[in-house]
């Protein structure tokens, strides 16, 4: 929502034509600088800008250092202080308070008193940034000397608050090209792409989410074609969102020269799940790759620890999104999902070994089960497990 | 020879200022020009009730439009007791309040559902007076303190009438408003920055005025429920489908617990026994009405005023207790003289209509718009005299 | 959405004289300064928006 409010609007247009004019590299650095800070502060209040200062200056001197067990431990303190602002409410209440009440009461009681009433600003983001940033580093990688290069890798306004999640060398070498040579290509270029992500965003999704406000009260009541519509716009609704924010964040990003990779490729086209997790999301379903899955072992430990891996980084997937169990279950759904999807050709015998021919030779065949798998997968996303599985009993019911 | 990649850039960049450039300046225009026609009210369908939140100007032009010299404006505001709830566009009380009148007033009505007597139709007529147009205000108001007209749903139109200067001169208000501005609570501040932000943006682009008057004659892009079949449709394809009341046996069928304790409710919190067998007036409320009533409204407007105190139904004020009547005929006529000592001519509205004149608790069926619109007419003559 | 702008520009026949395609341009890029305008309009309208967002 923040991209979509006027201070935003007015923030821009302030912004750009100064950027465009200032002719020298360095000052228009100077000028993103100062315009990335000043638009963290207005949105994260002076006590959100803290969390991502301490975690920002740790995260760049131990880089800096290349030690990679320093890397570890800052990653770890990443990770920790996003446990506490994002989970620790669902830790307390929905994990220790299911295996024994008092205990999630207390550490409850425990948890208000030191947690802020909201989490800082783009935490989800910037901490994923960061652990990746420091496992490039602790692998070896070249780390960003300058503190103004990693000062924009961290909160370079167009993808602070709901991504595309960036990678560092990429972006550091796309920063110093657009700052030397935004031109009128990519003013245009970037311009389209703006009105792109609010058509999205402003006409298509927000339309939706009007009509799913009203009818998901009364789904029980809708007719059977309503209800599969409902199901079409709950799955809409989400990618016009999403990708209308990302393409938002892109197009300001190269109105400034800068390129952003991708991060939606026509996801629902996906014929499947694994085509579709290479389209939706694409720089957080890499980052969990990079950083979970493979980390963790991937496939080569055999199928068992491979089955493991897939389900452990789609959980944490799922709970990346949201502080809720129901969040969790639809991670679980598609790591389950993807598990078959990459297994049945060798698991399932003959009727495998048939199914993946079929599919080798008309990959169109599989959107339709994809889609749908990914269409209820949606209700988990969106609603609690036991009103979900009622919306998908009545739809597959037919009445 | 094909156009280069600098080139189509160029003119898509000078296309993109042309267009937005184009838009703005249609917006400036529209404010002088856009209003709804064939208006009688802000029915369900030009209103917030499905995504429609006319600006500033729209209203004031309905006004505008049909004022001529040597005439007098009646804006009436307030909320759906005078927005005409009970009663069908064809028998709105306002339609009868214009034939009482005659050709001497253009009666306007820009209540809208669950306004305050300071929202909408109060600016609007303090406009009117700063252009120096004859203007009274009728509006309706329950007992107790009043809510500023940035506070709740209409809040926009006092910020586009504040950043187009539309205002009278009430430094009472200016005050109140700039101490929300640096000691309200954060949270509190920050919206209403947002809400200048969002009016002084619009009065130099004119956004709200262009895009509501094309939403209005040529094609509508939000989707509501209340216009969900044919939402695409500009809203003036749709009429007033507002009822008139059901018969009155059918009516004060549902909730009738509830409606008792809303109907106590308007005095209840108001008043407080007095040890001597009657009622005293509650200070706290009694203090904040004043205090609201005195940064509201600004002195040329309060003799122009005629605020209506909207009784309830009889057919649950007969059922209120002896002692809950008695309560509620004090706190009525406290109220009544608190608005006067302002300045402001208030009189207490449905003592004397029937249970059939009610569509329920506290709207109007035709017959009770008739008499609101004869007690109306005549004290609105008292009030002035072109 | 990937590349659209690249993908519509590559959609140009090549051999449309310059003028017209530029005026071409002038007119989308026209219509894109309404849609940017009306997105004032959008934003300001309090409808209800969809709040997921991860944090």
């Amino acid at each position: 929502m923040i991209f979509t409010s006027h201070w935003f609007l007015l923030f821009a247009a302030a912004f750009f034509p100064v950027y465009w004019l200032v002719w020298h590299p360095w000052l228009r650095r100077v000028v993103l600088i100062t315009a990335c800070g000043w638009f963290h502060w207005h949105y994260a209040g002076p006590a959100g800008v803290l969390p991502i200062i301490f975690l920002g200056v740790v995260t760049y001197l131990v880089a800096l250092s290349r030690r990679p067990w320093w890397c570890h431990a800052a990653i770890a303190l990443n990770v920790a202080a996003l446990a506490f602002y994002k989970y620790a409410v669902f830790l307390s209440a929905d994990v220790l308070g299911a295996l024994h009440a008092g205990w999630g009461v207390a550490a409850l009681a425990r948890v208000e008193a030191w947690k802020p009433a909201a989490p800082p600003l783009a935490i989800s983001f910037f901490v994923f940034e960061f652990v990746h940033y420091l496992m490039e580093i602790g692998r070896g990688g070249q780390p960003l000397r300058r503190p103004d290069q990693f000062t924009l890798f961290a909160i370079f306004f167009p993808t602070l608050v709901a991504g595309p999640i960036k990678r560092y060398r990429q972006f550091s070498d796309s920063l110093d090209t657009g700052l030397k040579s935004v031109g009128l290509a990519d003013i245009a270029a970037g311009a389209q792409r703006v009105a792109l992500g609010f058509f999205k965003k402003l006409v298509l999704a927000d339309n939706l989410t009007a009509m799913i406000s009203t009818y998901q009260g009364q789904f029980a009541a809708l007719t059977p074609a309503q209800a599969w519509l409902f199901l079409a716009a709950l799955g809409l609704r989400i990618l016009f969102d999403f990708s209308g924010y990302s393409d938002i964040a892109i197009g300001l990003a190269r109105v400034a020269g800068i390129r952003i990779p991708e991060n939606f490729n026509f996801p629902y086209l996906a014929v499947s799940l694994r085509d579709f997790w290479s389209r939706w999301h694409i720089s957080l379903s890499t980052w969990i790759r990079d950083y979970v899955y493979i980390p963790l072992g991937g496939n080569r430990h055999g199928r068992g620890r491979q089955v493991l891996n897939a389900i452990i980084a789609f959980g944490l997937c799922g709970l990346w999104h949201g502080a809720a169990w129901h969040f969790v279950l639809w991670g679980l759904w598609h790591g389950f999902g993807l598990v078959i999807n990459t297994s049945y050709a060798t698991q399932f015998g003959h009727t495998g070994v048939w199914l993946a021919g079929l599919l080798k030779r008309w990959p169109a065949l599989g959107w339709l089960p994809t889609t749908l798998f990914v269409g209820f997968g949606w209700l988990l996303f969106f609603y609690e497990p036991a009103q979900a599985w009622a919306m998908t009993l009545k739809l597959l019911s037919f009445r | 020879m094909p156009a280069t990649a600098r080139a189509r850039s160029l003119a898509l960049l000078l296309g993109l200022a042309a267009g937005f450039a184009g838009a703005v300046f249609e917006g400036h225009r529209a404010a002088h020009y856009s209003k709804p026609s064939g208006f009688r009210r802000l029915h369900q369908r030009i209103s917030p009730e499905s995504s429609f939140y006319p600006p500033f100007s729209m209203l004031e032009n309905l006004a505008l439009a049909r004022w001529q010299p040597g005439k007098t404006v009646v804006i009436i505001g307030g909320n759906s007791v005078l927005e005409g709830a009970g009663q069908s566009a064809d028998h709105l009380w306002s339609l009868r309040l214009q034939e009482l009148l005659g050709d001497r007033y253009v009666v306007v009505n820009l209540a809208f559902s669950g306004a305050y007597p300071s929202e909408g139709g109060a600016l609007v007529a303090e406009s009117l007076l700063k252009r120096h147009i004859p203007v009274l205000y009728v509006a309706n108001a329950a007992n107790g303190p009043q809510a500023r007209p940035y506070e709740s749903t209409y809040g926009w139109l006092f910020w586009d009438a504040r950043a187009h200067d539309r205002l009278l001169f009430n430094p009472a208000r200016t005050a109140e408003l700039d101490l929300r501005f640096t000691s309200a609570l954060p949270v509190v501040r920050a919206q209403l920055r947002t809400s200048e932000l969002s009016a002084r943006l619009n009065a130099l682009l004119g956004f709200e005025e262009l895009w509501h008057h094309v939403a209005y004659r040529h094609f509508s892009t939000i989707w509501t429920f209340v216009t969900r079949d044919r939402f695409w449709r500009p809203r003036q394809d749709f009429p007033d489908w507002g009822p008139d009341a059901p018969p009155p046996d059918q009516r004060y069928r549902d909730n009738f617990d509830v409606e008792m304790i809303i109907t106590r409710g308007a005095s209840q919190t108001f008043a407080e026994p007095d040890g001597q067998g009657g009622w005293r007036a509650a200070a706290g409320p009694l203090h904040q009405a004043d205090i609201d009533i005195e940064e509201i409204f600004p002195q040329l407007l309060r003799p122009r005023m005629l605020l209506l105190l909207s009784q309830s139904s009889p057919y649950y004020r007969d059922r209120l207790t002896p002692e809950e009547r008695a309560r509620d005929t004090f706190v009525f006529r406290t109220y009544e003289q608190v608005w006067r000592r302002h300045g402001i001519h208030a009189v207490i509205a449905g003592s004397d209509f029937t249970a059939d004149d009610f569509a329920d608790r506290i709207h109007l069926a035709p017959a009770g718009g008739q008499k609101l619109a004869e007690l109306v007419a005549r004290e609105l003559r008292q009030l002035h005299s072109p | 959405m990937n590349m659209l702008p690249d993908r519509l520009r590559s959609l140009w026949p090549p051999r449309w004289p310059a003028p017209v395609a530029l005026l071409a341009w002038f007119a989308w890029g026209v219509i894109l300064g309404l849609f940017l305008h009306y997105v004032f309009y959008r934003v300001s309208l309090p409808v209800e928006p969809f709040i997921y967002v991860a944090f």
